[in-house]
């Protein structure tokens, strides 16, 4: 499975762990150099990091490029703007974003979208989805 | 009624300034403290320093009470959340967003907001309303920033038209920001010559 991240957050760093042994291709499109995390990701061979100018105007190679997106800056209010972007090209059940403010999170969470934080991410959840 | 404003900018200073004449509560919510500062002096209410996509500063502000929610800041990523929030907290609250792209207008439309408001929009009509037959007007000052927003309308024998804008004489230190058509078109290519009835809308520096 190809997997697109968006952002370089802790989150990120998690999921990464989590899920880089069972994917084909993880490709990270960021705005912010975190050269650290880029020199550790750079001797992966399944791991691509892109460095963009705007994620809104790289949705569409974002889209195309991949089966599943994890939206996971560090400021809430574009993850969530994100994802209502991308559910616009492409079905719900294939993203998921982060949201770090516990009020935003069961706001969400009410309304059935896929969000996630770093307490409610579960490594059986992540594999389960990239085997899908 | 109690109206609360995401977002201090000119627009919402001269909107908020119109609310408390007419006897209006106001609230803002932003986090530049300067400019809350400045604002407070000359209308003299209360601002939340803050973000408005936080749900514990909408409740300071009192959204629980309020009529409105104007979502204003010029980041529709903000507008967008601040607003959903707005309605998580009050359910019976108006929002009304500040569109500042047009590319995210399919997103507002698919939520639950009340109304959306092009920034184009909210300019062109706003002229509109102002222009009759004056040729040449000052439709706005920004005192602390020393421009002023002016208005040249073409009208319909006047001789600007079919000249480009560089064969204008138009006042020293302007800069042109858009072009206005008779049908409310908005135009960018300032390489178009001037039609009757065009307007031609100008920021204009004062200093000196």
């Amino acid at each position: 499975m190809k997997i697109s991240i968006i952002g370089i957050s802790n989150l990120t760093k998690i999921i990464i762990n989590k899920i880089e042994n069972y994917c084909e291709s993880i490709t990270i499109f960021s705005i912010d150099g975190d050269f650290d995390f880029i020199n550790e990701c750079k001797n992966k061979k399944n791991i691509k990091i892109v460095l963009v100018q705007d994620y809104f105007e790289n949705l569409d190679s974002i889209t195309n490029e991949s089966d599943y997106i994890f939206i996971l800056t560090d400021k809430d209010f574009n993850n969530s703007f994100l994802f209502h972007k991308i559910q616009l090209l492409v079905e719900q059940s294939k993203i998921q974003f982060f949201i770090k403010d516990t009020y935003l999170f069961d706001m969400y969470k009410n309304k059935k979208y896929s969000v996630i934080n770093e307490s409610s991410i579960e490594e059986n959840d992540l594999i389960n989805i990239i085997r899908s | 009624m109690y109206i609360i404003i995401s977002g201090m900018n000119n627009l919402t200073y001269n909107l908020a300034k119109k609310f408390i004449s007419q006897g209006d509560e106001v609230t803002f919510i932003d986090s530049d403290e300067e400019t809350a500062n400045k604002i407070e002096k000359t209308l003299g209410f209360i601002s939340i320093l803050g973000n408005s996509y936080n749900n514990q500063t909408q409740l300071e502000a009192g959204i629980e009470r309020a009529q409105y929610f104007i979502s204003a800041s010029s980041n529709d990523a903000i507008n967008f959340i601040g607003a959903q929030i707005a309605k998580s907290l009050n359910n019976d609250i108006n929002t009304i967003i500040l569109l500042n792209n047009i590319k995210n207008k399919e997103i507002f439309m698919g939520n639950e907001f009340d109304h959306i408001i092009e920034f184009d929009e909210i300019i062109s009509s706003k002229i509109n309303a102002y222009i009759t037959n004056q040729s040449d007007i000052n439709i706005y000052t920004d005192v602390d920033n020393y421009t002023e927003i002016r208005v040249i309308a073409a009208g319909t024998n006047s001789e600007i038209i079919g000249k480009s804008l560089k064969e204008l004489n138009l006042p020293k230190n302007s800069k042109i920001i858009a072009i206005l058509s008779s049908s409310g078109n908005i135009s960018h290519n300032f390489s178009d010559t001037i039609n009757p009835l065009d307007k031609i809308l100008l920021q204009v520096s004062i200093n000196n």
